[in-house]
């Protein structure tokens, strides 16, 4: 097992760019601010044809299509979709239940980042990383580029994870500070009230904004593992007063509440137009990854 | 009233906070996890945590009582019901026979029953009560008294007898105490299979009502129960055996020894006996001094055994310095005539002492001469021998009667019928035409054996008879062999303790005759088998037998006597002012102490504590088992930690 300092490594940061069918891609239309590969809402002078428009007064007679004109008597323009990079926005659960499992999660979020990172920065967008701890801290500012790529990998090397702040106001704060239209992907548990939580992803949802949450869950967390047998549970952000467990006892209702929990996070993701992607710790980041890339491709 | 067989089991009621000690030394065992989700648990948990949390402590407390059930059972806690109804008189009987030295529970038999029986007359209020000791002897608190002052009082002095319990008597000093009005009685006993011995519920007055009272006991007990010789007539220099019984009334196996001390001799005898059974252990003996040796067994065991009184025995072995054969005659000692001739010259050359007597002073002969038997032919004073000769017989000696001569046929014993009627005289004509051969004899008797092979020999023996017999014998006499036309020619029957052979044909040397044929000798030669017992249970008398004279025991303590008579009155060896020995065990019974089948008999037993059900009796293990399943139950029943199986709810980290 390398340690999940040395697996931080740029070098060690597996390229998923290589793969011709991985593409990081917004299913929405994003607005980038410089020029690249992702569609934009706006029109304007590009290769890619996007429809016709009525001729307006004004408008240049160089985008009249006039052989549309020849064929239906009327004068419309010719508009062109405008191809922009992608603002790629990560979001970082750093509290401290992600500093919990067997590899942690909080390991598993910080690779996961380094691995979208470079994805995004090898199709040429740009990418910005905050961590939702006690405040919402921006780790890198919104760049691309190989330099951009070695700062992500060291803010994630330096990451703690020991806060208790609320992550729903902290996707609202992240969802307002950015001003163009992004993909945000949530790295977190998603062990949040739905309910506290639905507000602030339907916000982001009326800002533009597309969310990917990848809800990152150890293996123990999925299924209550009955041979703990009688344990003093501690939540590690003090929220819940300790309690004494028979996990044999608990574990069939457990499992069904997780996965119930699981459905309603799914289903709030789903109503803001967001997707969700479930992974246990025990994967490997890059496969659970590539799989949810290529399928994300799919659907979009 | 609630009341406690065996309180000291109460000592063992701190055992009942074990569940709580665990609880308390598990719950801080527990280990601590750090585990982000829950919030979850908890959901699940609020509903039903102050449930579990109850649940938890009504299992704690299920164990504790289940735990302090157990000890309560097993000090025998009861509900004391009445025994029999609040106005009547009560008589109690405790049962202070042998078998209540018994160890039950730590203590002796007798005095959980004298406890039993305190308890009773302290509850019995306004009722008139009475108690008796029964056992021998019997002790009574006389008249039925309100308050049962006199009963307490004699109850207090009360002591365990060495001999059997007497039952019967009791019981009609019971019935004697109530008088005609009638009331109750309720037997304290160990219901020892003697403790009802000659009574019948049935045949009790219907006023009155017989109840037991079980104080339990009746397991972990093995004695020595017998000691025999083998022959039952031991001679000096001969081989014998002596004989050891020895009985487990235990459920389990009995692996012990027998330490058989005989004069001065000392050997180990090893045994072992399954549960129930019982075994004699035989050592051969070869014994040249004359007399009385001691005999003296104890049991040899590793651990406890419930009535220490049988494991050892004592025994006296008469070994008889030869066989002394008296024939008592007409003829002269000094000319041995007519049909005395040929028994005198049998008996010698079988190997026996022979002396020959007239007959006169017979008594005074047998007590100086203590023949092994005596043998009559052609006597001549019928009428003087015949008491002591009906007395020695009684007394256990052996006779021999030849009817040879007219005046052997005249000696009648009184009021003892003999073994063979004689009829009629026969005159001299019919005495040839009488004279036949002996048809059959029953080989297989001790007597016969020896003509095994050859039966023509006897059958060749003709009568000589001066009187006919009728064709059947008394009516508690074997025949031995019989004439051809059916009439008996020899027969046997016991006299008091003693042996009564009777031959109708003269042994004299005419022809045909016994001793023409050497069929005499033969039987002469037999007559120690057949006469003298394969065994000889008397080394021990039991305790309680009477015998003549005064006796005292090793420390040279007399046994009261009563008119020339002693009853023996505890076991041991008691030595009478001859220096001639006697030993004394406890009664057969009384060492057996198997449970009485009271229920067969229909009638009520209750426990020590007047309970219907005999807590007690179960063994100890079971309550454990009774204890262990039903806790086992109450953690299945009760089994569920957090909670069963309900609607699944989304967990809350935060908090809206």
């Amino acid at each position: 097992m390398i340690p999940a300092a040395d697996r931080l490594q740029p070098t060690r940061i597996p390229r998923l760019g290589n793969a011709n069918d991985v593409e990081l891609a917004a299913r929405r239309i994003m607005e980038g601010l410089f020029h690249g590969r992702h569609r934009s809402r706006h029109t304007g002078s590009a290769i890619e044809f996007s429809d016709h428009r009525p001729y307006l007064a004004g408008d240049d007679l160089r985008s009249v299509d006039w052989k549309a004109y020849a064929r239906s008597d009327r004068l419309v323009v010719r508009r062109f979709q405008v191809e922009r990079d992608l603002p790629l926005v990560i979001v970082i659960d750093a509290s401290a239940s992600m500093d919990y499992g067997e590899p942690r999660k909080a390991d598993w979020a910080a690779l996961t980042t380094a691995v979208l990172s470079l994805l995004a920065i090898d199709q040429g967008d740009r990418v910005r990383v905050f961590s939702a701890g006690d405040t919402v801290q921006a780790l890198v500012p919104h760049a691309g580029g190989p330099a951009q790529f070695m700062r992500i990998c060291h803010a994630m090397a330096g990451l703690t994870w020991t806060s208790t702040g609320n992550f729903a106001d902290h996707l609202r704060t992240i969802g307002r500070s950015c001003e163009r239209r992004s993909l945000l992907v949530c790295l977190s548990d998603w062990l949040h009230d739905p309910v506290a939580l639905q507000p602030a992803l339907a916000e982001l949802a009326g800002r533009g904004h597309e969310i990917a949450a990848v809800q990152i869950l150890d293996a123990s967390e999925v299924h209550l593992p009955a041979a703990w047998g009688r344990m003093l549970l501690r939540d590690p952000e003090g929220r819940v007063e300790p309690l004494a467990c028979e996990a044999t006892a608990a574990k069939a209702q457990y499992d069904d509440a997780i996965a119930a929990h699981i459905a309603a996070i799914r289903a709030l993701l789903q109503a803001s137009r967001g997707d969700h992607l479930l992974a246990q710790t025990d994967a490997d980041p890059a496969e659970v990854l590539g799989t949810w890339l290529r399928r994300r491709k799919r659907v979009a | 009233m609630i009341s406690l067989a065996v309180p000291l089991a109460l000592a063992a009621l701190p055992l009942a906070a074990l569940p709580l000690i665990i609880h308390w030394l598990t719950r801080g065992r527990v280990r601590e996890q750090v585990f982000p989700p829950l919030a979850l648990l908890q959901r699940i948990h609020a509903g039903r945590a102050r449930r579990s949390q109850l649940r938890e402590k009504i299992i704690l407390l299920l164990r504790l009582l289940a735990i302090a059930l157990a000890i309560f059972a097993m000090a025998g806690l009861a509900w004391r019901g009445d025994l029999g109804s609040a106005n009547r008189p009560l008589v109690v009987v405790v049962d202070a026979s042998a078998s209540m030295q018994q160890v039950v529970g730590g203590a002796s038999a007798f005095a959980q029953a004298r406890g039993a029986a305190t308890s009773l007359l302290d509850d019995a209020g306004s009722r008139a009560v009475g108690v008796i000791i029964s056992g021998k002897p019997l002790r009574s608190s006389g008249d039925l008294a309100v308050g049962g002052g006199e009963a307490l009082a004699r109850l207090a002095e009360a002591t365990v007898t060495t001999s059997d319990g007497a039952p019967a008597a009791a019981l009609s000093e019971a019935l004697r105490v109530l008088g005609p009005a009638g009331g109750d009685v309720v037997f304290v006993t160990d219901l020892a299979r003697s403790s009802l011995a000659g009574i019948d519920p049935a045949s009790l007055p219907e006023a009155v009502s017989l109840r037991l009272l079980d104080i339990g006991g009746g397991e972990n007990n093995a004695g020595i129960i017998g000691l025999a010789s083998e022959p039952g007539l031991v001679v000096a220099g001969r081989p014998a055996t002596v004989a050891v019984r020895i009985a487990n009334y235990a459920s389990t196996p009995l692996k012990a020894a027998v330490d058989l001390r005989i004069g001065t001799q000392a050997t180990v005898l090893p045994i072992e006996l399954g549960p129930g059974e019982s075994s004699w252990l035989r050592h051969p003996v070869v014994i040249d001094a004359s007399g009385q040796h001691r005999i003296h067994a104890s049991l040899v065991r590793s651990g406890q055994d419930a009535l220490a009184a049988d494991d050892a025995r004592s025994g006296i072995l008469e070994v008889h310095p030869g066989l002394t054969v008296l024939v008592v005659s007409g003829a002269d000692s000094n000319e041995l005539a007519g049909p005395v001739r040929p028994v005198h010259a049998a008996l010698s050359a079988a190997g026996y002492t022979v002396r020959l007597t007239d007959g006169a002073g017979l008594a005074e002969e047998l007590q100086a001469t203590k023949p092994f038997l005596v043998a009559s032919v052609a006597v001549r004073d019928a009428a003087g021998m015949a008491p002591p000769l009906r007395d020695w017989l009684i007394a256990g000696g052996r006779w021999l009667q030849f009817v040879a001569t007219p005046a052997d046929a005249s000696l009648v014993l009184p009021g003892t019928d003999p073994p063979i009627a004689l009829g009629q005289r026969m005159d001299v004509s019919t005495q040839e035409r009488a004279a036949q051969p002996w048809a059959q004899a029953r080989l297989e008797h001790p007597l016969f054996t020896v003509f095994a092979g050859r039966e023509a020999l006897l059958r060749s023996v003709a009568a000589y008879r001066y009187h006919l017999t009728p064709q059947q014998p008394a009516a508690d006499a074997a025949v031995l062999a019989t004439y051809a036309d059916g009439t008996v020619a020899v027969a046997e029957r016991p006299v008091g303790n003693g042996r009564w052979i009777m031959v109708n044909t003269s042994p004299g040397a005419a022809d045909g005759t016994l001793a023409a044929n050497e069929a005499l000798p033969l039987l002469m030669g037999r007559l120690a088998a057949a006469m003298a017992p394969e065994r000889s249970d008397g080394m021990t008398l039991e305790v309680g037998a009477i015998i003549a004279g005064a006796w005292k025991d090793e420390n040279g303590r007399w046994a009261p006597a009563q008119n020339g008579r002693t009853t023996i009155p505890a076991p041991g060896l008691w030595q009478a002012a001859d220096g001639s020995l006697v030993a004394a065990g406890l009664p057969g019974l009384e060492s057996d102490l198997r449970q009485l089948d009271a229920a067969r008999l229909g009638l009520e037993v209750r426990n020590a504590h007047g309970a219907l059900t005999a807590v007690r009796t179960a063994p100890w293990w079971a309550f454990l088992l009774a204890s262990v399943l039903g806790l086992l139950t109450v953690e299945i029943l009760c089994a569920g930690g957090v909670g069963g199986r309900g609607p699944a709810s989304a967990t809350h980290k935060e908090r809206s």
